[in-house]
């Protein structure tokens, strides 16, 4: 835990200085005084403060919410395997983002056209949650297991008109598609940074107020409520606040595959599963991950850029796979 | 103060009756053998005082109270519940599986420690401490069980009520003999306990009174001594049986033809 705090400073250290452009830890701390100070801008200080310091912020801040929000899904799902997008709002964001980009995207261009999808994204997320919700949610309260079920058809149904739009598409507008899914820090600004911040620091807040219903939850959702907790309450809050995140993350960075499922997944088989540990790690994790992908985005084909989950996955498939060789010396069963 | 009164009460929560008609008492410090076979309504009854399944008829006062009438937290404090199987597969240690009990409490660290070290002595479990619930057996998953509701109700006194779902179906003898012990233990405190248990031997040495249930109704209910007859055997379990008196105990003994 000590160890990850530490790291993360580091890798947005590092994130900042590497880049098509190399600057030395010294040119970083001047040119980040500079941005600051508001005094005169050299060129360094314009990539640092323009263009490299919004990007490795937003990266670390999707990155925590996109941790803690796998971290939370795991522990409500009962399931180390569960997933974020388990509960339809990825599909559904991507459906959002498509239909922005195929009927929206010629009459808007650039900066307006990414915040239209943006918007189209978090709408669709934000819907798709609630039709995943209504649909397991009868007389006897919320089931997670109908939930998840739920969350599958939506994502498939999700899934089916995101290619009835991709199918209608012209040539541009199917790469603007395919690259926005593989998710990106290129659209970084400060007005981005800002809805980011906001929501991400809501939401590191609000979530770890839970790490006692949720390890209670992993008893069983009777068990939990035989320990004097409103399960059905927690369930929405919870619910809520992943969407939320998630929504939020696709929306300004696109997709971006794993670090919601596979960083709780690490963390818990290094700390243990007790959530009031699980949670802040995995977010810290999670931002480590995101911030050192899109690094390694930028760099490893300069200056073209890769799309960071592509990186993720690249990063984070062998370890864990390492991981999972030696499970049982972590008492997973599943 | 009664610790648990049902006043005819029904259950049908998934469309027919599991439980009918069922009145039952139980005071502080009193423990209640349920008894039956499978199917009968045991762990029902158990879940129906529990609140995992809703009252659909007659009435259900804990502590002179409706259930809609407590504060949650409160009545967690007095009313621990152990279910038949566990769910749990994420690999917390023995240690804060049982701390999980304490919860609902704001009793402190330092009691909450003594709390569950007592109750892992009790249940035999201190050894496993540091152990993964998920690398235990069977047997051992059911004692950290055991050991985390009665953390939970340990310090209830008077008015808890803890409700067993065949606690020793996975224990050895020497273990079953230990779980008894601890329900000795517990009810000398004051808390009441309910358990379902098959084996009429282990509970006719343990329960003040033992209810049998039948087909969702409650087919008798009293002392061990008059309860256990062939006469019931025969009625309840279809089933002849030999009834000795115990060499050792004032209790009856069932011995199978």
């Amino acid at each position: 835990m000590i160890a990850l705090a530490a790291a993360l400073p580091l890798a947005v250290l590092i994130g900042v200085s590497v880049g098509a452009v190399s600057l030395g830890i010294t040119d970083v701390f001047a040119s980040l005084a500079s941005t600051f100070a508001g005094g005169a801008q050299d060129q360094a200080a314009l990539i640092v403060g323009q263009i490299r310091l919004p990007r490795v912020l937003l990266a670390a801040l999707m990155g925590a919410v996109l941790g803690m929000s796998g971290a939370a899904t795991q522990g409500l799902f009962r399931n180390p395997l569960a997933d974020p997008s388990l509960i339809g709002v990825t599909a559904g964001a991507s459906l959002g983002a498509a239909l922005a980009i195929v009927l929206g995207g010629n009459m808007l261009g650039g900066y307006s056209a990414l915040t239209a999808v943006s918007i189209g994204a978090f709408a669709g997320g934000a819907i798709a949650v609630l039709f995943v919700y209504r649909l397991a949610t009868g007389s006897s309260g919320t089931s997670v297991s109908t939930m998840l079920l739920a969350g599958i058809a939506i994502t498939a149904l999700a899934g089916a008109l995101g290619s009835l739009m991709e199918f209608r598409a012209d040539n541009d507008m199917l790469r603007r598609i395919s690259l926005w899914k593989m998710g990106g820090m290129d659209g970084a600004s400060y007005p981005r940074l800002i809805v980011a911040g906001v929501v991400s620091a809501s939401l590191l807040m609000a979530l770890p107020r839970y790490s006692d219903t949720l390890n209670a939850l992993l008893l069983g959702e009777s068990e939990a409520r035989h320990l004097g907790i409103d399960v059905d309450r927690a369930k929405i809050a919870l619910i809520t606040w992943v969407a939320i995140g998630v929504g939020t993350s696709v929306a300004l960075v696109g997709t971006i595959a794993f670090v919601g499922l596979v960083v709780p997944h690490i963390v818990r088989m290094l700390v243990g599963p007790d959530h009031r540990v699980l949670l802040p790690a995995s977010a810290l994790a999670g931002a480590i991950l995101l911030v050192v992908a899109d690094t390694l985005s930028r760099i490893v084909i300069a200056p073209t850029e890769l799309p960071v989950g592509i990186i993720t996955a690249i990063i984070g498939v062998p370890f864990f796979v390492s991981l999972l060789r030696q499970r049982h010396h972590y008492g997973m069963q599943s | 103060m009664t610790v648990l009164q049902l006043d005819r009460a029904c259950a049908a929560p998934w469309g027919s009756l599991l439980l009918d008609d069922i009145s039952l008492v139980i005071e502080p410090g009193q423990v209640l053998g349920l008894a039956g076979p499978n199917g009968a309504g045991k762990s029902s009854l158990l879940r129906l005082v529990a609140g995992d399944i809703a009252l659909s008829g007659g009435r259900l006062l804990l502590g002179g109270k409706t259930r809609a009438e407590w504060p949650r937290q409160q009545l967690a404090r007095r009313l621990a519940y152990l279910p038949q199987l566990s769910l749990l597969n994420f690999p917390y240690t023995v240690e804060e599986v049982v701390a999980l009990g304490r919860m609902p409490h704001n009793t402190g660290l330092s009691a909450d420690r003594a709390i569950s070290s007592q109750v892992m002595d009790a249940t035999d479990i201190s050894h496993l401490r540091e152990r993964l619930y998920t690398q235990l057996s069977g047997g051992e998953r059911q004692r950290v069980q055991l050991a985390r509701v009665l953390s939970q109700i340990w310090d209830a006194g008077d008015g808890g009520l803890l409700l067993l779902d065949e606690p020793t179906a996975a224990l050895d003898l020497a273990h079953q003999q230990l779980v008894l012990d601890v329900v000795r233990k517990l009810s000398a405190r004051g808390c009441a306990v309910a358990l379902a248990i098959h084996d009429l031997n282990l509970i006719a040495g343990l329960a003040d009174t033992i209810a049998v249930l039948a087909g969702g109704r409650l087919a008798a209910c009293g002392s061990p001594r008059q309860i256990v007859t062939e006469q019931l055997f025969r009625e309840v379990f279809s089933i002849d049986v030999l009834i000795q008196q115990h060499p050792d105990r004032d209790q009856p003994m069932v011995i199978s033809k």
